[in-house]
């Protein structure tokens, strides 16, 4: 037995705890730049999405104000229009698809001479399903009693 | 065991920790620049990404007119006639001769007079690889 040194030994568990260690934080560096390397691409594909989308809807608003009555079909996507008997106006309604999930809806309004846009915006169209597991406060009107013991201050 | 054996074996010991390190060392050393690289790489893309979505937005607001729009992007006041915009190292808009990036309209014109107007945006490093790029288009004054 080596008395008041270093034993054999120690160095290799010295080396170990080196190695373990090394190895988690590269592994969390690497994981790290992964996940951000995976939500840029999500990024710039929703963004290219996006405006792929608008610029088709550009054509096909185009498409409709230079017709003479709104089209049923345009550019490959479905129009719908009805007439707004108030203003005398085609209410002419389309979605362009962005991405599974996603769609730019765009509803204009078509005058005689001129145009109005009601909606030009992004709304989900994937499936979804209401969660309903965790015991959050349902508002100002709903029962608390059961989810929360403690006292409230003065 | 003697005194000497004991001695041996350590340094042999101590040999083989040192080699063990080393490869380990330089595995992760490797794994840890390729991670700084595709974060970098990320991070890029990504301020990239935001500038290329203001300058879309400025064309659309300058109904399809490149200049216009770069001299929305640059802030008010500036008129320089230049279609691109510069970025330093922190993505500010700077000089060209200070720049790391550039942004730059392409006007891809109009169908017919009625079409909207196209333009492609790409951002690329000062005399590198282009990062990002983007076909917008904007409604032109006409329609």
């Amino acid at each position: 037995m080596n008395r008041g040194g270093i034993g054999v030994g120690s160095a290799s568990i010295v080396l170990v705890f080196a190695v373990l260690c090394l190895s988690v934080f590269t592994l969390i560096s690497l994981s790290t730049a992964t996940s951000d390397k995976a939500l840029t691409d999500a990024a710039v594909e929703t963004v290219t999405g996006y405006y792929r989308a608008d610029t088709l809807a550009e054509y096909i608003l185009a498409d409709i104000l230079a017709a003479d009555a709104v089209p049923e079909t345009v550019r490959g996507v479905a129009v719908s229009s009805v007439l707004d008997f108030d203003t005398s106006a085609s209410i002419a309604s389309f979605s362009c698809p962005i991405s599974d999930v996603k769609e730019l809806y765009v509803e204009v309004a078509v005058f005689e001479d001129t145009y109005d846009i009601l909606n030009w915006r992004m709304r989900d169209v994937g499936d979804w399903s209401v969660d309903d597991s965790l015991p959050v406060w349902p508002g100002d009107s709903g029962d608390i009693s059961g989810l929360w013991s403690g006292e409230f201050a003065n | 065991m003697t005194k000497r054996s004991r001695s041996t074996l350590f340094l042999m010991e101590q040999a083989v920790v040192v080699v063990v390190f080393a490869v380990c060392a330089a595995v992760c050393a490797a794994i840890l620049a390729d991670s700084y690289l595709l974060a970098d790489r990320s991070n890029k893309i990504s301020s990239a990404l935001q500038v290329t979505e203001s300058a879309a937005e400025c064309f659309k607001a300058a109904s399809g007119d490149t200049v216009q729009a770069s001299e929305y992007l640059r802030g008010l006041g500036s008129s320089s006639g230049d279609e691109a915009v510069y970025y330093d190292d922190n993505w500010q808009v700077c000089d060209a001769s200070v720049a790391s990036y550039a942004l730059t309209f392409t006007s891809l014109g109009a169908e017919t007079a009625a079409s909207p107007i196209l333009c492609k945006i790409s951002v690329k490093e000062t005399g590198g690889d282009e990062i990002i790029s983007l076909t917008v288009s904007a409604r032109g004054k006409t329609i």
